[in-house]
């Protein structure tokens, strides 16, 4: 009963528009005739639909035009506090950062939406160490994806995952405030 | 410097712009258009994310501004009626009448009683309008559950938003 009350108020809506459009054309056929005015409203009017119609299209132009760097920011809970240093650095400098902590709020499905975020990102960094995480190599493989800049961040000294050996990194343990600086550089 | 009559002037210039096809039937839908998403895109919660298509999605702001816009102005058509009536009557009660001004009075009062007549109708279409778009964004605009169809979900409502703010115009020029 609820579905059939549903197709019939979808039935309804595309009748209920087609009056509307029909008589709002009627409206301004009859006080505009067939003026300049009414040939340039049809062209807007056919103008809006198209750009609803390529919205995709249009939004990735836009996308193009200069704007904030935005930064993923990829690291284990246990290296929190220097990845909350880096994203203060960061967004001193005008980027902004993606971190899942703050983002994701308990309870929240959080696949979607870091594919999402991921999706926005202009700068991928991750801040390695020489503990392995299942969601950092599960993040890289995304960003490998999208083909975004990867910065390896390494907080001590260890040996790069092979699918990560051949990239500069930049390593913290040897000066703290240098390395954070450099990631700015890099991300910005 | 600007002058007396430099003002004036420019006044008079704005006043002839906003009065113009152009402004009533182009710019003004365009940029509310353009506005509402501005506004939708500071606005958004996640400021991280880059522009998204759903940010062009302001047909439905757009028709619901056109249905209140018609109900003010009918409403001051309504209250200038009750002017112009009042003013009849007191034309009306003096002894010496003045037929010119009372004939003047009587067309304005015509002319404002044929506008408002045919406003119920008007508005009620538009707000029907307003409710068809809605369910067809509700039923079909929806790809995901935060990604829009473009034609049910952006174009339908953006085009149609178009038209009611143009039709409003065209109602307040009439």
């Amino acid at each position: 009963m609820k579905s059939k009350l549903d197709q019939l108020s979808g039935l309804l809506s595309i009748i209920a528009i087609a009056i509307a459009v029909i008589t709002f054309f009627i409206d301004l056929s009859d006080v505009l005739r067939f003026s300049p005015e009414l040939i340039g409203i049809i062209f807007l009017i056919a103008g809006s639909f198209l750009s609803g119609m390529y919205s995709s299209r249009i939004v990735k132009r836009l996308r193009k035009l200069p704007h904030a760097p935005r930064v993923f920011l990829s690291y284990r809970s246990e290296d929190r506090s220097i990845a909350l240093e880096i994203a203060n650095a960061l967004r001193n400098s005008g980027a902004k950062v993606w971190d899942a902590y703050e983002q994701i709020q308990p309870g929240e499905e959080w696949v979607a939406q870091i594919d999402e975020a991921l999706a926005d990102t202009d700068t991928f960094v991750a801040v390695l160490s020489d503990v392995p995480s299942e969601w950092i190599s599960h993040e890289l493989e995304l960003a490998k994806n999208y083909s975004l800049p990867i910065i390896p961040v390494l907080t001590r000294k260890f040996i790069l995952p092979t699918d990560l050996g051949k990239l500069s990194y930049v390593d913290l343990s040897v000066d703290k405030e240098d390395g954070i600086n450099r990631v700015v550089e890099a991300s910005t | 410097l600007l002058c007396g009559s430099n003002v004036q002037e420019i006044t008079m210039l704005f006043e002839e712009f906003l009065s113009s096809s152009i402004f009533k039937y182009f710019i003004f839908p365009i940029g509310s258009a353009l506005l509402g998403i501005a506004i939708k895109y500071v606005a958004r919660n996640d400021q991280y994310a880059k522009f998204k298509k759903e940010d062009l999605a302001v047909g439905l702001e757009l028709i619901r501004t056109a249905c209140l816009m018609y109900v003010v102005l009918t409403t001051d058509r309504a209250i200038s009626l009750l002017g112009v009536n009042e003013e009849l009557a007191e034309v009306l009660a003096n002894p010496n009448l003045d037929a010119t001004r009372a004939s003047l009075l009587q067309a304005q009062a015509q002319e404002l009683t044929s506008k408002i007549s045919s406003a119920g109708w008007s508005i009620a279409l538009m707000f029907l309008a307003l409710w068809a778009v809605s369910t067809i964004v509700r039923k079909w605009g929806w790809k995901s559950e935060t990604e829009m169809k473009p034609i049910p979900g952006i174009a339908i409502p953006f085009s149609l938003g178009i038209l009611s703010l143009i039709v409003v115009m065209l109602g307040a020029s009439k």
